[in-house]
């Protein structure tokens, strides 16, 4: 998707631990550093994840590796590229062992947090869950 | 091949939804604002009808023969001329006690990495990325249609 921001925007949002809040999951706890690992709290749904960060490429790409919780064996992966004056994120979250029903119900959220995470860098306000 | 599949629960009984899906002016409702029936009924809702979605901005047009129309239960489409031509679109509906449970799938894709943007061809904008360049080596690099706000329609 396109963001009207620079990369640089866009990667402080994904990167640390605020911005994540900003557009994901209000409640993250732990690292956002290199090798650090957060959790991300679903209230709603009583559930977290762990998301171990195992790649911080400034302005261009973050990786996170879903240590424990729903993505486990997951990888979860920004790219950017400056589009003009905007940003061209790729999203990817590889490694599902199956089209399950859970696949296809975080395939429905992630396009609802990206439309956050859009809205966040954007207008200042995303809308976490 | 790739498949984009989305698992929702809609306030709303398996009629409700299956009418905003089997027929032109439902769809006109969620999806985009202007769809027309290119040829049988007005109502585009009888199967072998082909509805024609027009997107905003420059987004074009997307044909879309019905295939299957089960009512409350399952649409099933097929894409003809379009960014989508050659894959296949399904709603499946069951009912779980007042709501329904939708099944989607948008099937066929050539494959998961293509490089679709809103504007301009990924292939020449990206050209530092060796990920970007190998899927679009593999697709072709087709552009999704865009939705009544600007994102990518499917």
């Amino acid at each position: 998707m396109t963001i009207d921001a620079p990369p640089e925007r866009v990667y402080e949002a994904i990167a640390t631990r605020e911005g994540v809040a900003g557009w994901w999951t209000p409640r993250v706890e732990g690292s956002d550093e290199l090798g650090g690992t957060m959790r991300m709290h679903f209230d709603l749904v009583r559930s977290s994840t762990d998301m171990r960060v195992v790649a911080l490429e400034p302005a261009r790409a973050v990786e996170w590796e879903s240590t424990a919780g729903d993505f486990q064996g997951t990888t979860t992966r920004f790219d950017l590229e400056p589009r003009g004056e905007g940003t061209f994120l790729r999203f990817t979250q590889s490694q599902w062992p199956s089209a399950s029903q859970q696949f296809a119900t975080c395939n429905f959220l992630w396009g609802f947090f990206m439309q956050s995470l859009k809205q966040l860098v954007e207008t200042g306000e995303g809308t976490p869950r | 091949m790739a498949d984009i599949r989305h698992f929702i629960e809609i306030d709303g009984a398996p009629g409700q939804v299956y009418a905003a899906v089997a027929n032109r002016a439902g769809v006109a409702g969620w999806w985009t604002p202007r769809v027309t029936v290119k040829a049988g009924s007005v109502a585009g809702d009888s199967e072998g009808d082909s509805l024609r979605m027009h997107f905003r901005r420059g987004g074009g047009t997307q044909d879309i023969e019905v295939v299957e129309l089960l009512p409350e239960r399952r649409v099933q489409w097929s894409c003809g001329p379009g960014a989508f031509e050659g894959t296949r679109i399904s709603f499946e509906l069951e009912r779980r006690g007042q709501r329904t449970a939708v099944r989607f799938a948008h099937m066929g894709w050539n494959s998961a990495l293509s490089a679709t943007s809103t504007g301009d061809s990924s292939c020449r904008a990206s050209s530092g990325s060796s990920r970007t360049a190998r899927a679009c080596r593999a697709n072709g690099a087709a552009e999704c249609p865009k939705g009544p706000k600007g994102h990518h329609g499917g």
